[in-house]
C-alpha cells in the first residue's frame, strides 16, 4: 500500500514538473515539489530534460522579421482595397469553431429565407407609391458605377442634382469650423450622394467633380473611416484625415484634410433624402 | 449640428501604424513557428492587420488587443496549415532559405545556429497543432498560462496538459533529429 501511494505521489509530482518550472504551482505545492525533487532521481532527470528541451528551443528560435516600409505600404494598399470590396464572411476567423460552421450556415440560411419571405409579403401588400420608394431603395444597391455609365439621366441625378456651391456661400450657410482648415478650393461640385448597400452593409458614397476629375468619397459601414477613390484607379485611404459631416439648413458638407490637400464638399439635398441619409448615419 | 463620426482616420491611422510597428515582430514570429514558412507567416500577419484595421475601433484595452492579435495570428496560421496541407512536406523536407543565406554570410557559427533553428522547426512541425500553438506561445512569446488560455480560448488546465504532452513529444522529436543538450555545447 505504501509503495502504491509512493508511486501515485511520484506520478502526480512528475506531471506537475512543468507547472513547477513555470512557477504556476501554488506555494504549498511548490514546497512539496522541492522536497520530492530532493529525493527523486527520476524526476530530477525529467526536470533536466525539460530544461534542456527549452534551452534548445531558445537557441533554435528564428530571428523575427523586422517590419519594413514595404510591408506597411502593402498593408495600406490592402486595407484600402478591402474597404472598397463587398464584405464577405471571413472563414479564417472561424477556424476555431469548425464543428459549428455547418450549424451556423444552416441557421443563416433559415434566417435569410424567413427574411426574404417576409419582404416579399410586405412588397405585395404595399400601395404603388410605397413600391416606388422601395424600388428606389433597391436602386441604392448598385455598387460601383454601372448606372452612371449605362444611363445618361439616372434616378440618382434626378434626386440629387449637381450643384456648385461657392466656399464663401457655404461658409455663411454652414455652421462649420472652416477657419480651422486652410487653403480650401474656391468651389467644389458635388455630383451626387448615394447610399449603397452590399451584403446588408450600408455605405455612403459622395461623387464629386474637382478640376474635371471625378472623385468618389466612400464611407463603408457607418462610423468607419472615409476613403477617397477615382474611377479605374487603385483606391487609397486619405491618411491623416479630419472628417466631419455637417448638417445645417438641409445642407450637407463633408470636409476632409489630407496630408497634402484639403477639400470641402457641399451639396443641397431634398429634405426627405437628406433625412434618410441622416437616419442611416445615426 | 455636427454629426460626429465614431472615430476619424486621423485618430485611427497612426494607431494602426504604431501597433504594426510594435506588434509585427512578435506576430510574425508566432506565425512563422506555426507555419514553418516565412512567406506564409508574412501573409498571415498581413491578414491579421487587415482584420485589425476593420475592427480597431472596438478595442479599448491593450491587453484585450494583444490577446486578440495573438488569437487571430494563431487561428490564421493553423488555418493556413490546414488549407494547404503541407505538413507532410515540411516533415520530410524543410528548407529555410533565409536562414541558410545568413549562415553562409556568417561562417560556421551561423551555420550551426541555422541548422539548430531548422531542426527545432522540423520538430515543431511534427507536433500536433494544439501542442505546437501552446509551446510557441509559451516558449517563444513567454506568455503565462492564463494568457495562453485566453488566446486559445481553452481553460488553464488544458494549457498545462497540452504543454506537458507537447514537450514530451518535442523531446522525442528533437532526440530523433540528434538534438539534445549536448548539441548546444558541441554542435
Amino acid at each position: 500500500m505504501k509503495k502504491i501511494l509512493a508511486h501515485w505521489n511520484h506520478r502526480r509530482r512528475h506531471k506537475a514538473l512543468l507547472l513547477y518550472v513555470d512557477d504556476e504551482l501554488p506555494p504549498f505545492e511548490k514546497e512539496e515539489m522541492r522536497q520530492h525533487l530532493a529525493n527523486c532521481a527520476f524526476c530530477n532527470k525529467a526536470l533536466a530534460e525539460l530544461h534542456a528541451c527549452r534551452a534548445v528551443l531558445q537557441a533554435g528560435e528564428t530571428a523575427p522579421l523586422a517590419p519594413t516600409d514595404r510591408m506597411w505600404q502593402r498593408l495600406v494598399r490592402t486595407t484600402a482595397a478591402a474597404s472598397l470590396k463587398p464584405r464577405r464572411l471571413n472563414v479564417n476567423a472561424l477556424s476555431a469553431f469548425m464543428p459549428l460552421r455547418w450549424a451556423a450556415v444552416g441557421a443563416f440560411a433559415l434566417v435569410v429565407g424567413l427574411l426574404t419571405w417576409r419582404n416579399a409579403n410586405e412588397i405585395k401588400h404595399k400601395n404603388p407609391a410605397e413600391q416606388t420608394q422601395l424600388a428606389a431603395v433597391i436602386d441604392y444597391g448598385m455598387f460601383f458605377d454601372a448606372m452612371r455609365r449605362e444611363t445618361s439621366a439616372s434616378n440618382f441625378y434626378q434626386r440629387y442634382p449637381a450643384q456648385v456651391v461657392q466656399l464663401a456661400e457655404a461658409q455663411r450657410a454652414v455652421d462649420f469650423p472652416l477657419a480651422a482648415v486652410e487653403a480650401l478650393p474656391d468651389s467644389f461640385q458635388l455630383d451626387c450622394v448615394r447610399v449603397l448597400e452590399c451584403n446588408g452593409a450600408k455605405c455612403i458614397q459622395l461623387t464629386c467633380l474637382k478640376d474635371g476629375k471625378v472623385l468618389n468619397i466612400f464611407q463603408h459601414e457607418l462610423g468607419q473611416s472615409w476613403t477617397l477613390g477615382q474611377y479605374a484607379v487603385v483606391r487609397a485611404p486619405i491618411c491623416n484625415v479630419e472628417c466631419l459631416l455637417v448638417n445645417a439648413k438641409e445642407l450637407t458638407a463633408v470636409s476632409w484634410q489630407g496630408s497634402h490637400s484639403e477639400y470641402l464638399a457641399v451639396g443641397q439635398l431634398p429634405p426627405q433624402d437628406f433625412a434618410q441619409i441622416v437616419q442611416i448615419l445615426r | 449640428m455636427i454629426l460626429p463620426l465614431t472615430q476619424t482616420t486621423a485618430e485611427r491611422a497612426p494607431d494602426l501604424r504604431t501597433i504594426f510597428l510594435t506588434q509585427h515582430r512578435r506576430l510574425f514570429k508566432v506565425a512563422y513557428h506555426l507555419t514553418s514558412s516565412r512567406h506564409e507567416a508574412e501573409d498571415v500577419v498581413q491578414d491579421v492587420f487587415v482584420r485589425l484595421h476593420e475592427r480597431l475601433a472596438q478595442f479599448h484595452g491593450e491587453a484585450k488587443l494583444s490577446t486578440w492579435l495573438y488569437r487571430m495570428t494563431v487561428n490564421a496560421s493553423l488555418d493556413a496549415l490546414r488549407r494547404f496541407k503541407r505538413r507532410q512536406k515540411w516533415e520530410t523536407a524543410l528548407t529555410l532559405p533565409e536562414i541558410e543565406a545568413g549562415a553562409n554570410a556568417n561562417g560556421a557559427l551561423a551555420h550551426s545556429q541555422s541548422e539548430l533553428a531548422e531542426k527545432v522547426q522540423i520538430a515543431l512541425a511534427r507536433l500536433r497543432k494544439p501542442y505546437r500553438a501552446a509551446i510557441v506561445l509559451r516558449d517563444f512569446e513567454g506568455l503565462a498560462y492564463d494568457e495562453i488560455a485566453a488566446v486559445l480560448q481553452i481553460d488553464k488546465g488544458t494549457v498545462a496538459s497540452r504543454l506537458h504532452r507537447g514537450y514530451a513529444k518535442l523531446q522525442k522529436e528533437l532526440a530523433a533529429l540528434g538534438v539534445d543538450r549536448s548539441y548546444l555545447n558541441n554542435p
